[in-house]
């Protein structure tokens, strides 16, 4: 058969088109898991929510039935979880009681800011985490790679948001070249119209500099303390891989013709022992997410962690299994599309 | 010739010398043996009581009377973080052990046995997985409701399917070996082959992955309780403690928060490095000669 033509496209894109069904469809019962969970939980409550609604002064038995009808707690189990799913397809949350808003939409007005520390963690993470993951691979048992196990195993061993503090207190009290530890932007500065929600681009797109500066002054010590929590993961993936490839023919061809250690390490090693770590990035960024909670306290940063926590001290469970929920499809997104580019990235890598 | 002394590497001598010579195992077994005299010892080496309120010395910085400090409500630290060593650890232990106890017997026989059993265990497992642990967590004690207890079952929950999948891959290794195999030919009961064949064999990577564990369990209770899911006040729980200095560091009062987080790293480096260190003895392929 000839090669290359637009039939092999559409073959290899077709392959991919069925990939992309079936990974998508392999994450329905693992969602649906999560959500009888999530629905038996919120079943096994201690305290009856109608009570929790209705208020001691209005609990008599005909207010209360009328409720338990309202909200349809008198149906069966199995009937309460078909409407639950039904609801949740819709979108609908259910209703926050300490932000006065539905629960869907706090998420979603809260998310930019999430995203935006996530992100900005992540790139964090590459940029620091790569070249110390082929120095530690390279100098595998001696000095430089001693060290670098030293950083991140006291990256792991420490609380992030013990260490946020920790930076606060540093570079804010002390050094006084650290913003205080009070949101996305400071309050000196009026903020942008809402385009992205993500400050960082709204600014730039307003023309606005001084709030632009203000956004990445106030973004460098979460971000910081997000990423070096989770440093260790991508340096020690990094490692092993990169001990793996050293050992590999070409490596050793490279070196024989004469290349320097530079350009074989960070241009031959490092290109083929990345494809592992890439994988990585849909767990890191789920790590990302649940230390985003950390830090997003610790700095008052708007985000989703910090609703969840809201929700936790004011026993607003709606607005706590709202973000679980809405974790659970943020990260199997992910996972999706980390995934199929990673399918797209290197065709050879074929899935079952 | 025939004078060299040949050294069995699987002795319990030779691994007891690997161990002593890895000298960041040996600095993680000083850090665990000093958070488990204060499990142990803790509430009566304390200076003061733990939960005294004195208005009169709040907020003082350490000095030769608190020598950790007080805080806002003037309790002596040291003596709140010496007693409180206790909640942190044995909660950490809790969850360590839930995931232990129904996790590896899940994971050995769903790797034994194989077929259905494996199919919808393995099935439960992914589903416990894709919950990130805080998550799970936060799931689990918004259910049960917020308790040092709850996060400790929580966190144990969420432990669960990672011993199921260390304990099943050794399983199936196991499955096939000789001595399994002519066990089951002699007709022995599955639960023994169980007991005294399957189980035996895992146990070294699940050692290493409990000790581990018990240090990320320390964080994920501190963290717990710092977010208002784990013990209540005025427990001296080390997460609930930096919770409660939170804000006091941007005036300045470091201590409150600095000194229990101190402590969390301590007991956490201490169990990363021994778990290391026990991975580098129990698993000769590791060895560095």
């Amino acid at each position: 058969m000839k090669r290359g033509g637009w039939g092999d496209f559409f073959a290899t894109s077709m392959n991919l088109w069925q990939y992309i069904l079936k990974r998508l469809l392999s994450t329905i019962p693992t969602v649906f898991g999560a959500l009888v969970i999530m629905f038996i939980l919120t079943r096994i409550l201690p305290g009856d929510p109608v009570l929790m609604i209705l208020g001691p002064a209005h609990s008599s038995p005909e207010n209360i039935a009328h409720m338990r009808k309202v909200i349809g707690m008198d149906q069966s189990l199995p009937v309460q979880f078909l409407r639950y799913l039904g609801r949740l397809v819709q979108g609908d949350l259910g209703y926050s009681w300490h932000t006065g808003n539905p629960v869907s939409k706090d998420l979603i007005m809260r998310f930019p800011a999430t995203f935006e520390l996530t992100t900005c963690a992540l790139i964090l993470m590459v940029f620091f985490g790569l070249p110390l993951g082929v120095i530690a691979g390279y100098y595998r048992n001696r000095m430089p790679d001693n060290i670098i196990n030293g950083i991140t195993v006291m990256g792991i061993s420490m609380p992030s948001f013990w260490l946020g503090l920790l930076l606060i207190y540093v570079f804010f009290f002390r050094l006084d070249i650290a913003p205080p530890p009070m949101g996305r932007l400071s309050a000196e500065v009026s903020a942008p119209p809402v385009v992205t929600g993500l400050l960082l681009i709204d600014t730039l797109l307003n023309r606005n500099l001084s709030a632009f500066l203000s956004t990445v002054h106030q973004l460098v010590l979460p971000a910081v303390t997000l990423a070096f929590f989770n440093l260790a993961i991508i340096v020690r993936t990094l490692k092993a891989d990169i001990i793996d490839t050293l050992k590999e023919d070409f490596i050793r061809t490279a070196r024989a013709m004469g290349l320097s250690q530079k350009r074989v390490l960070f241009k031959h090693a490092l290109r083929n022992a990345l494809l592992p770590t890439v994988t990585m990035l849909g767990t890191i960024y789920g790590f990302l997410l649940g230390g985003a909670v950390f830090t997003e306290v610790v700095f008052a940063w708007p985000g989703v962690g910090m609703y969840a926590v809201e929700s936790i001290q004011w026993l607003d469970y709606a607005g706590l299994q709202g973000f679980i929920i809405f974790y659970v499809f943020i990260f199997t997104i992910v996972n999706l599309l980390v995934d199929i580019s990673y399918r797209v990235i290197d065709p050879r890598v074929q899935f079952d | 010739m025939g004078n060299r002394q040949t050294i069995d590497p699987e002795s319990l001598h030779f691994k007891c010398h690997l161990f002593i010579r890895n000298k960041l195992a040996l600095v993680g077994l000083l850090f665990l043996l000093f958070v488990f005299g204060l499990v142990i010892f803790g509430p009566f080496l304390t200076p003061y009581d733990p939960l005294g309120i004195d208005f009169s010395v709040k907020l003082n910085a350490p000095s030769r009377e608190h020598l950790l400090g007080t805080d806002n409500f003037g309790r002596d630290l040291m003596s709140r973080i010496f007693s409180g060593a206790r909640y942190t650890l044995l909660a950490a232990f809790i969850s360590v052990l839930i995931g232990l106890f129904i996790g590896t017997p899940l994971g050995v026989l769903s790797g034994y046995l194989g077929r259905k059993t494996d199919l919808i265990l393995m099935r439960i497992m992914d589903i416990l997985l894709a919950f990130p642990p805080l998550l799970l967590a936060m799931a689990i004690v918004s259910g049960l409701g917020p308790s040092l207890v709850n996060a400790s079952i929580a966190i144990g929950i969420s432990y669960i399917p990672h011993f199921a999948r260390m304990s099943r891959s050794r399983a199936i290794n196991v499955r096939s070996m000789e001595y399994v195999q002519a066990a089951v030919a002699v007709g022995a009961p599955t639960v023994r082959i169980l007991i005294s064949h399957v189980l035996p064999n895992c146990l070294t990577p699940i050692i290493v992955q409990a000790t581990v564990y018990t240090g990320y369990g320390i964080l994920w209770v501190a963290g717990l309780s710092f977010i208002g899911l784990g013990a209540k006040v005025p427990t001296p729980e080390w997460g609930l403690m930096i919770a409660e200095g939170r804000q006091y560091i941007i005036s300045g009062e470091w201590w409150i928060t600095i000194f229990p987080g101190f402590f969390i790293m301590l007991g956490v480096t201490g169990f990363t490095l021994i778990g290391d260190g026990l991975r580098e003895v129990l698993n000769p392929k590791l060895r560095v000669h």
